[in-house]
């Protein structure tokens, strides 16, 4: 009980008597250093890897012999191995260290034992390097966004046990009485992912449940992994930065929590709706339907706060480039979760499901909302953590250009190439077929004109039958007036243009990786000739309106 | 597993989740976090970063010798 009493000692703050329990900021950036910098390195690392295997994955979609002969790089490989490695390694990387770093400042409380979230970085990074290995070797699952194989769940659960324990600690430790909304965010994260996690892996993997309750877990997972932890992670950081950076407080600290209510209580329901048309229980679909209308909500509330307070400031937020990009980000979260609503009603599912929509509208949540909110947090960060200044503004700019033009232009053709492909597989022509009594044939040397407004994919063959004229033994069928080969030709313009996107996206990271790596192996004698980094607050410090 | 249990297990794990929703709701009510709102505003600036001073830009051009402009 003794060695109990002084572990709870020594993470309690001020335990020491020679330090004040409530720390400065800069005592708070000292301890998250060298864990923030380990969560940080392997992000941009894991960001590189996952671009590689994103444009070798474009390639095949336009060019599917390009290293088909290689059975470690065939597309069901790489592309599983681009989603685990910008999910789980970029993505999540990216959030432990924005978040710890958020939640150590706003309960302005040193992290200790910093030891001990190393090691959970390293079991963490480790299970995700073995289980992209697994991928590539033939051991991944059939589970979107759960391919890593099982073998190093363990793995993963421990490192991320101890990583939100960490983060719990500093939230009861806390120095400050109001908790912030960004704290909300972060603390629910913690909690909602082990929940979303374990259901998963019990009822899809370890004791899979039968039939489509499976499929019904995978999306309830899939979508809930965005919605209640890369969502809160990127929320919590604009709530953060724009105002910190702006010198503002937030235009509506209460609508920031009514957006957080909202979304905490719709969000988790909203996965069922991508299984409309699915073999599942009509009822369970209307309520993920509804969910996601619902999500409207903490979403339009949100974009009123962040407009809000950026109103009257752009010049400000053009100047920075943390804003640059957070502001990027918290635009695309209005627009990700409007699509996403739009997406679950039927009639807009029926054509957008299966189709490169669906891919397009993923990457406008992980990557223009939260990827482009996490790279404006590091922007802020680390000139923080090793209290010196990027190296060079070009690099940021071309970085940010780059990454602007080069998602908008992936969503795009993705998105209207999908719509396209997505009327295109369903689109009907009526034929006159021949009836016999065992069959109905088509008669192909016969086939009518029939105009596209004729073809509706709800009419009967009753309708058109007026329209068609058939023979006495003959009546009027729905066929698919496109066959399948010719709707996945259409698409591929689309796809040359999606492959153009992600060389754009692949120079933003590559400037990105050179401007964090020449920051962080900077040689000492150069930063103490640049004197101190301008980022910091002593440095620059511009007069603003508060409001 | 049975069918039974998937649904134990859910009943369990919704409850548990949604008793920890109104948990903290309840805490957070009971704690002033909803009705102080002008303080948790504020919450973000301190004597060291205080509001009203705009706390990033980018950095300046590098002078050929190395040191900054």
């Amino acid at each position: 009980m003794s060695a109990i009493g002084s572990f709870y000692s020594s993470i309690k703050p001020g335990s020491s008597s020679d330090v004040s329990e409530r720390a400065k900021l800069s005592e708070i950036d000292a301890s998250m250093k060298w864990p923030a910098l380990l969560f940080l390195v392997s992000a941009a690392l894991w960001l590189l890897a996952g671009t590689f295997f994103a444009m070798v994955t474009a390639i095949k979609m336009t060019n599917p012999a390009y290293l088909a002969d290689v059975e470690w790089l065939t597309f069901g490989h790489i592309r599983s191995a681009h989603l685990n490695a910008v999910i789980y390694g970029w993505s999540f990387n990216a959030a432990f260290a924005v978040g710890l770093w958020i939640m150590a400042r706003l309960c302005h409380s040193r992290i200790r034992h910093t030891a001990i979230l190393m090691v959970a970085g390293c079991f963490w990074n480790i299970g995700v390097s073995i289980g992209i290995f697994g991928i590539f070797a033939g051991d991944m699952t059939s589970v979107e966004w759960l391919e890593m194989p099982t073998y190093i769940t363990p793995l993963i659960a421990f490192a991320f046990a101890l990583i939100g324990v960490w983060a719990v600690i500093a939230f009861r430790f806390r120095q400050s009485s109001p908790v912030y909304v960004s704290q909300w965010y972060i603390l629910a994260a913690i909690f909602w992912f082990p929940w979303l996690y374990s259901i998963a892996q019990i009822m899809i993997l370890f004791e899979p449940a039968r039939g489509t309750v499976q499929a019904l877990t995978n999306w309830w997972y899939a979508h809930n992994l965005v919605g209640l932890w890369l969502t809160p992670i990127g929320l919590a950081s604009a709530y953060y930065f724009i105002p910190k950076v702006l010198g503002v407080p937030i235009h509506s600290y209460y609508l920031s929590f009514i957006g957080f209510w909202a979304l905490a209580f719709f969000s988790s329901w909203a996965g069922a709706s991508h299984l409309i048309g699915g073999p599942v229980p009509a009822w369970v679909i209307s309520v993920g339907v509804v969910a996601s209308v619902m999500m409207i909500l903490p979403v339009v509330v949100t974009a009123m706060n962040h407009h809000m307070t950026v109103r009257g400031r752009w010049n400000q937020v053009w100047i920075s480039p943390t804003l640059r990009f957070v502001v990027f980000g918290a635009i695309s979260y209005t627009l990700v979760s409007v699509t996403g609503a739009a997406m679950a009603l039927r009639q807009v599912s029926e054509i957008t499901h299966f189709t490169h929509f669906t891919v397009g509208h993923t990457h406008q949540g992980v990557y223009a909302f939260f990827t482009m909110i996490m790279f404006g947090a590091v922007y802020y960060i680390m000139p923080r953590l090793l209290e010196r200044e990027w190296p060079s503004a070009m690099l940021i700019r071309t970085h940010f250009w780059c990454c602007a033009s080069g998602i908008t232009l992936m969503i795009v053709s993705l998105m209207v190439g999908g719509w396209i492909q997505g009327t295109q597989m369903i689109a009907l022509k009526p034929v006159p077929v021949v009836v016999t009594e065992n069959a109905a044939t088509p008669t192909n040397a016969e086939q009518p004109k029939a105009s596209t407004e004729q073809v509706t994919t709800t009419a009967t063959s009753a309708t058109h039958s007026a329209a068609v004229q058939t023979a006495p033994d003959q009546e009027v069928k729905l066929l698919p007036k496109y066959e399948f080969i010719e709707v996945v030709r259409n698409t591929i313009p689309w796809l040359h243009l999606r492959s153009m996107s992600g060389i754009l996206l692949m120079v933003g990271h590559l400037a990105f990786a050179i401007n964090f790596f020449w920051m962080a192996v900077k040689p000492k004698e150069q930063r103490d000739r640049e004197g101190k980094p301008t980022l910091l607050v002593e440095e620059n410090t511009q007069s603003v309106s508060a409001k | 597993m049975e069918w039974s249990n998937y649904i134990l297990l859910g009943f369990l794990g919704g409850g548990l989740f949604f008793a920890v929703a109104a948990w903290a709701f309840r805490w957070a009510y009971k704690h002033g976090q909803l009705t102080d709102f002008d303080t948790g505003a504020k919450v973000i600036f301190d004597e060291e970063e205080p509001a009203g001073t705009a706390k990033d830009c980018f950095p300046p051009k590098r002078s050929k010798k190395g040191k900054g402009a």
